[in-house]
C-alpha cells in the first residue's frame, strides 16, 4: 500500500494491533472505520483477522488451570527440603 | 525451639505436598526450568520467614501461590523495562507485511485441528514456552489466570501501549509457530 493510504487507513503492523485491541477495548468510532477500510483493502490483514481470532479461541479453550499436567520435579523437592534443614 | 521444629515440620510437609504444583506454575509463567526452580525455592524461602504471619484462614497452596505470584511479578517488573519489542521480523519499514511472512489462508482440516485436536494443545504448549518469557507473561496473565489487560499492566508496571505491542507480537510469533508445525506436532 502507499504512503497516502498508510497515513488514512494504517499500516498492516498498525492494523494488527488494533486487531488485537479491538477483542478487548473500544475502539473510538473513527479508528473503527479505518480499520475496516483497511481491512477491506488488504486480504492479508483479513486473513491474519481470521487466524488471530481463531488463536484466541484456541488459547482461551485450551489454557486452564485445572487442566494443568503437573511436572514432577523431585531435585528441586530434595534440594529445597535440604535447604529447609539447614534453618 | 519447639517452634522451630514444627515450622520446619509443617513447611516441610508443604514443600512434599505442593511443590511440583508450585514449580509448574512457575514453569508456565517463564518457560524457564532453573528460573522456575529459583522462584519457587524463594517462595519457600518467603514461607518460612514469614510462617508466623500465615494466619490459616486460607489454604496453604493458596498462601503459597500468592508468594509465587509475587515473586514472579517481582521477576518481570524488573525485567520488562529492558523491553523492546521488535516487528521487523514480519513488517518491512513502511509497517507492511514482509512478502515471506505474508498470512496464507488456512485450509478448513486445519482450522478444525485448531480447536479440536488434542495434539494441537501439546502444540501449542510447545509454542508458547518459545515465547520470550515476558511475552508468554502477559499470556498466560491474560489466558490462564483470566485478568483484564489493565490489571495485567498495573502488576507488570508497563504502559498499556507496551502491553499491546506484546500481545500483537506474541500473537505474530504463535500463529508462525503453528503454521510451521503444520497444526500437529
Amino acid at each position: 500500500m502507499n504512503t497516502l493510504l498508510h497515513t488514512l487507513i494504517f499500516t498492516c503492523r498498525e492494523a494488527g494491533l488494533l486487531i488485537e485491541k479491538k477483542r478487548e477495548i473500544q475502539l473510538s468510532a473513527m479508528t473503527g472505520i479505518r480499520l475496516k477500510l483497511h481491512l477491506s483493502a488488504c486480504k492479508s490483514c483479513r486473513i491474519y483477522a481470521t487466524q488471530s481470532e481463531q488463536i484466541h479461541q484456541a488459547l482461551k479453550k485450551n489454557l486452564i488451570i485445572d487442566d494443568l499436567k503437573v511436572i514432577e520435579n523431585e531435585l528441586l523437592k530434595a534440594k529445597i527440603l535440604n535447604n529447609l534443614k539447614k534453618e | 525451639m519447639e517452634s522451630t521444629l514444627n515450622r520446619v515440620q509443617e513447611v516441610g510437609d508443604w514443600v512434599r505436598l505442593y511443590s511440583d504444583r508450585l514449580y509448574t506454575w512457575a514453569y508456565l509463567k517463564t518457560a524457564n526450568r532453573l528460573l522456575a526452580e529459583d522462584l519457587v525455592q524463594d517462595t519457600f524461602t518467603v514461607a518460612y520467614q514469614t510462617y508466623d504471619q500465615f494466619e490459616r484462614k486460607s489454604q496453604p497452596m493458596t498462601w503459597l501461590s500468592g508468594i509465587l505470584k509475587r515473586k514472579i511479578a517481582e521477576h518481570y517488573r524488573l525485567k520488562s523495562r529492558e523491553n523492546i519489542i521488535s516487528f521487523s521480523l514480519f513488517f518491512d519499514e513502511n509497517g507492511d507485511w514482509k512478502t515471506e511472512q505474508l498470512p496464507q489462508d488456512w485450509t478448513k482440516e486445519e482450522t478444525d485441528s485448531l480447536l479440536d485436536d488434542i495434539a494441537f494443545r501439546d502444540m501449542l504448549y510447545q509454542c508458547l514456552y518459545k515465547l520470550p518469557e515476558p511475552w508468554l507473561n502477559c499470556i498466560t496473565a491474560k489466558y490462564l489466570e483470566g485478568k483484564e489487560s489493565n490489571q495485567i499492566c498495573l502488576e507488570l508496571n508497563i504502559k498499556a501501549a507496551n502491553f499491546w505491542q506484546i500481545m500483537h507480537r506474541a500473537k505474530l510469533q504463535l500463529r508462525k509457530c503453528i503454521e510451521i508445525n503444520g497444526f500437529t506436532p
